[in-house]
């Protein structure tokens, strides 16, 4: 294998002509990738299935998130796996098609990789004034046919939530053999009046590598809720672009993230205003432990006209080692003036009053300090609007936390 | 509306509420206009430099000639033809002045209409009781005048131009130049290497309280002339000095570019407070004309306990780029940056700081206020970085923007990085307007609509303006008054 | 022999010097009071006897229960029945009060090889003494101390001493910035806690909160020693006089 795994993997799949021959990963130099090194990506020969791999190949994976009354859709490898998933009894007012994937989700260098891999795209639809109750569960997993496989792949998924329309939407994913470079694309569209939770967790092992894009837009009335629980060990970078298109829309982007060993964790969000009187929060809690980095890079956008803007960005994160590293780079840009905008991150140790404070209530400092990290993540998981969906958050994470596989 | 009418009264700031606009008609000495090999060498020996010098300059220019244009920065900024430039621009003399008395009088009228007292004894009008001020004035590209010198000298303290510290003192040049700013460092910084005509040189002994402020005045003259001082100030062991840096252009139609470099080292126990107010010509009000602003200012705090505090107003230039630092090497060292950013009709500034923590128990603190009016653009860029062995290091910072009027924009990009779990960083970042509320209320009081704004944006600005010396306070609160108040006259 | 001797003892924050030989004398069963202007050391004493950091003991020593406090972990001292009311009692964002109370019983417990009690049991335990000090259910709920008045940060601390029975009490300042209805309930909570084998040190600028607890002994402290004792009697008397007697020779 050659140095150049854009290259491989393009061959394999016989892809388009989205990267120039002498395309490589972007380096650190490029201002988007400052803090995400790629190199791990290289020298690993990751291996690209084709649809006709997949059939009747797959076995249902032994680990992953469990909700209670769910509508599981399972993807392998990118592939919606019909077998494993519930598409016969869908809730009233829901719909689900797999079809081509059409490559059109821009110039990026996540984007560019994601049109030239993603072979098939799954569409969930909420058809207007309905609500549908059961979480809808997407569980990417990924499948090799040994431990010692590569795969790499782009699922697709777009999701419409009709005007009045309400839904729950969690995405989870494990491997279930093997390694894998994935690259999810998530296109979300809230109609007006919309209310939509879209929740995701990632938890993947230190040989999974992850590049996500979520492409959200709330129109006129509609609610987001989201957070992403990251307590994955390989490297995972999120890219979210949320588009404030409708008056009076509102939308949560928040997240937890837990990084030990060398794990990399990135939150990357982009939020444009464009309406009047939209709302957006953004609310980031990371502890970094072992030689693990976290990266948080979010820009909220304002344009000319969005008056009546509030849009809050706040990040904060705990080094635990000597070895581990958080870079924050939040961003404003604006260009109304009638606006509520602001954004606060700190990066710091475990507060010693507080740690004071409990142990002369008694409790031993290890044990002091564990519940002060959990406390310090959980702030952010009490964020989730929906409780059953909290409650399942907040145990993964306290697991996670207390050396338990997620 | 009263907001609506204050924006509008503001956006019709016109540019001849720039009180320096004036020219001065006096005989100067010019290198030919371009940049070649030649012009470095014509500099270095019309400052009868030594050779390591012209080396220095002719490494810096080789590796400029390379070096591609920044692209990172907020502001577009059109192509500078570097060859339609002069790079020397000297008032004509016969040996130099060797007193004030020898200054050209049309010199000293000019520094008397910006208000500098280039006279001894004599103090910055409108301040009663202010302590002595010692100047040194460059003017285009060469140091006029320098005051106060011998009182500076009886407690061994270098103040003079940078030309002639290499000849007084090749040995703290030699030392010194370009071991904070390397001419690697950037574009810029390299181009003001390689082709620096001038700029101030400040040395204080060991355990020397600099007993009056320092001030150097720059003055862009001559027509298409660019301006590349370099200053450098050593602050030896438990010194202090507090250095106050002015600047003014007259109006002219093309942009003029200024590129220059400050160099600040503290060691063991100094301390250099460096404050700037630049009001450059900032153009027209349709962004015709107006300095290019493009400079490079760094402190090393290398000493243990050294500190170096950076102050700033800025409210002048068409473009202004600015970044003053510090890097924290010393243990307990500590950087601060405060301040003020007014930006009004096309102006763009894209200034704030770098505080890199290097030295246990290292301590930094950023206040910036950025102030946008009419269609003016302007960003907060700044980066905290903490190294791995800066354990307890801290830093608080604090980011606020005004915008006055929906045309402006006004942007905040900081860059926290750390590396040390002991270390707390601490930002804030906030955007506002002047609210109605606010300014309702001064009316209602009976206060008129400029001075209500003037009043609501200098309180907004208060935390910065509190550091600045007392004689520049004065002036950089008129300077606010102006920038705003001259729009609503 | 004593609950608690302190003896000659020095400590120093930052490297000042604050306490300079500082001796004290508790019984098990009695209520002592320390008094003393603002700067006295009042707050470092807490703070050294509950082991914080920063606070350096550079002589003396501190028996308690016949052991020597000093060389204990903070943690160690509270297991061993050392309790100190903050005078600001410190905030725990996330972390909800019952899960807090519950960890901190339990550990002692635990350091007593004791079994651990479970949660049904623990919030029998929380319950009955909530009622008691005027607590809402809420504020059990809620995480340690946020969002909390002054009076509830006390009452809180006040409950927390009720749940973890300490033979030993510090109350730092617990007067602070109470309103006089929230002073009484406070107390009263104090109060009902005195018991046979259970000793208080009362540390207070104010003369006003010995009303309530009425102590066996007062000693003035000033300049980082014990310049006086006497009875509660001491107490009436430096609210007429003030502590500027003391203050001199503190100089």
């Amino acid at each position: 294998m050659t140095d150049n795994v854009l290259q491989d993997l393009l061959r394999q799949r016989g892809a388009p002509g989205r990267f120039d021959t002498g395309d490589a990963l972007p380096t650190r130099k490029a201002e988007q990738w400052k803090y995400t090194d790629l190199k791990r990506l290289e020298k690993i020969g990751w291996t690209v299935w084709l649809a006709e791999d997949v059939h009747g190949v797959v076995r249902p994976p032994e680990t992953g998130l469990e909700l209670d009354g769910a509508v599981d859709l399972v993807l392998v490898n990118g592939f919606l796996d019909r077998d494993l998933s519930a598409l016969d009894n869908l809730p009233t007012g829901l719909s689900v098609e797999a079809g081509p994937a059409a490559d059109a989700w821009g110039e990026g260098f996540t984007e560019r990789l994601s049109d030239a891999l993603a072979q098939e795209e799954l569409t969930i639809r909420v058809d207007p004034g309905r609500t549908v109750d059961a979480p809808i569960h997407i569980r990417h997993v990924t499948w090799g046919a040994d431990k010692d496989a590569a795969i790499a792949h782009a699922a697709r998924v777009t999701i419409t939530v009709g005007a009045g329309a309400e839904a729950c939407i969690v995405e989870s994913h494990v491997t279930a053999e093997g390694r894998g470079f994935s690259v999810p694309s998530l296109g979300v569209s809230l109609d007006r009046d919309a209310r939509l939770g879209l929740y995701t967790l990632l938890g993947e092992g230190a040989q999974s590598a992850q590049l996500a894009l979520s492409d959200i837009g709330v129109a006129e009335n509609a609610v987001l809720d989201s957070f992403i629980l990251s307590v994955g060990d390989g490297l995972s970078r999120r890219e979210t672009r949320l588009s404030m298109a409708g008056e009076r829309g509102e939308a949560a982007l928040s997240g937890s993230y837990f990084g030990a060993g060398d794990a990399v964790i990135d939150n990357t969000t982009f939020v444009t205003h464009s309406a009047e009187n939209a709302t957006s929060r953004q609310f980031f809690r990371g502890v970094l432990d072992d030689h693990a980095r976290g990266v948080f890079q979010g820009k909220v956008l304002v344009r000319e006209g969005a008056q009546g803007t509030d849009g809050q960005q706040q990040h904060k994160a705990l080094l635990l080692s000597r070895h581990a590293e958080v870079d924050a780079k939040p961003e404003l840009e604006i260009y109304a003036d009638d606006v509520q905008c602001a954004h606060g991150a700190t990066v710091g140790a475990i507060d010693a009053d507080q740690l004071f404070y409990m142990r002369a209530r008694g409790i031993p400092e290890d044990r002091a300090r564990a519940m002060l990290t959990e406390s310090f993540l959980i702030e952010a998981v009490e964020k989730i609007a929906r409780p059953a969906i909290r409650d399942t958050f907040r145990n993964v994470l306290s697991a996670r936390l207390n050396g338990e596989t997620a | 509306m009263a907001t609506t009418e204050t924006v509008q009264k503001v956006s019709a700031l016109e540019a001849e509420k720039y009180r320096y606009g004036f020219t001065t008609e006096i005989e100067m000495d010019f290198a030919p206009k371009g940049l070649n090999e030649d012009i470095v060498r014509l500099i270095s020996q019309k400052k009868e430099e030594p050779e390591w010098l012209l080396e220095w300059r002719l490494k810096a220019f080789r590796l400029w000639q390379d070096m591609p244009e920044p692209a990172w920065q907020k502001p577009d900024v059109p192509p500078i033809d570097y060859q339609d430039l002069y790079y020397y621009a000297a008032p004509k003399k016969k040996d130099g002045p060797k007193s004030l008395d020898e200054v050209d009088p049309k010199l000293l009228e000019t520094y008397e209409k910006l208000g500098i007292p280039l006279k001894e004894q004599e103090v910055l009008a409108g301040v009663e009781g202010a302590p002595k001020v010692a100047v040194d004035a460059v003017f285009d590209s060469v140091s006029v005048a320098t005051t106060y010198r011998k009182e500076l000298e009886s407690h061994g303290i270098v103040f003079c131009s940078i030309s002639e510290a290499v000849k007084t003192h090749p040995e703290l040049v030699k030392k010194y130049l370009g071991s904070v700013v390397p001419y690697s460092d950037n574009k810029h910084a390299c181009l003001n290497s390689a082709v620096f005509t001038d700029g101030s040189f400040v040395y204080i002994p060991k355990g020397v309280r600099c007993p009056m402020e320092l001030s150097t005045y720059f003055r862009i003259n001559a027509q298409d002339t660019g301006q590349f001082e370099r200053t450098l100030i050593v602050a030896d062991e438990g010194s202090y000095v507090s250095y106050l840096e002015g600047c003014t252009a007259p109006m002219r139609d093309e942009n003029q570019l200024h590129a220059a470099v400050v160099e600040l080292i503290t060691l063991d126990d100094a301390e250099i407070k460096y404050s700037t107010v630049q009001n450059w010509y900032p153009g027209d009000e349709n962004g015709k004309g107006g300095i290019y602003n493009f400079v490079t200012k760094r402190a090393a705090c290398r000493g243990r306990n050294s500190k170096v505090s950076w102050t700033q107003v800025e409210t002048g230039s068409a473009i202004t780029w600015k970044y003053p630092s510090c890097i924290l090497q010393g243990d307990n060292s500590q950087g601060e940056f405060y301040s003020v950013a007014i930006t009004n009709n096309r102006q763009e500034a894209d200034t704030g700081t770098k505080m890199i923590h290097i030295g246990k128990n290292t301590r930094s603190r950023i206040i910036s206020k950025g102030i946008s009016a009419g269609r003016a653009d302007q960003t907060y860029r700044g980066l905290v970085r903490v190294m791995p062995n800066a354990d307890g290091a801290r830093n608080f910072t604090q980011c606020d923007s005004l915008l006055i009027g929906d045309q402006c924009g006004a942007h905040t990009i900081p860059y926290i990085e750390s590396r040390n779990p002991t270390a707390q960083l601490e930002h804030e970042a906030t955007t506002s307007r002047i609210s109605e509320d606010q300014l309702f209320y001064c009316l209602s009081r009976g206060i008129g609509e400029e001075e209500a704004v003037a009043l609501i944006v200098n309180g907004f600005c208060k935390e910065v303006m509190q550091t600045l010396p007392m004689e520049f306070a004065v002036e950089a609160q008129k300077l606010i008054g102006i920038s705003l108040e001259g729009s609503v006259g | 022999m004593s609950l608690l001797k302190i003896e000659n003892l020095t400590a120093e924050v930052d490297g000042k010097e604050i306490l300079k030989g500082l001796s004290l004398e508790l019984n098990a069963g009695e209520v002592h009071a320390i008094m003393g202007p603002n700067g006295s050391g009042k707050s470092t004493l807490s703070y050294v006897l509950a082991g914080r950091d920063g606070y350096e003991v550079t002589g003396g020593s501190v028996t308690y229960d016949g052991k020597d406090l000093l060389a204990m972990a903070p943690e160690e001292r509270a297991c061993e029945g050392v309790f100190l009311a903050f005078q600001y009692p410190v905030e725990l964002p996330g972390v909800a009060n019952t899960t807090f109370l519950k960890h901190a019983l339990n550990a002692r417990r635990k350091y007593r090889g004791e079994p651990e009690l479970d949660a049904l049991e623990f919030v029998k335990a929380v319950r009955g003494k909530a009622k008691e000090l005027n607590m809402p259910d809420d504020m059990l709920k809620r995480p340690v101390n946020v969002g909390f008045s002054g009076g509830e940060k006390k009452r809180n601390e006040t409950l927390q001493m009720a749940v973890l029975e300490p033979t030993l009490a510090i109350l730092d300042e617990t007067d602070s910035g109470l309103d006089i209805d929230a002073l009484k309930l406070v107390s009263e909570g104090v109060n009902a806690l005195r018991k046979p084998d259970r000793a208080f040190l009362v540390i207070t600028h104010y003369q006003r909160l010995l009303d309530y607890i009425v102590p066996d002994k007062v000693h003035v402290l000033s300049g980082g020693k014990i310049v006086k004792t006497g009875d509660k009697n001491l107490a009436l008397e430096l609210e007429k006089t003030g502590y500027a007697e003391f203050s001199g020779e503190a100089a």
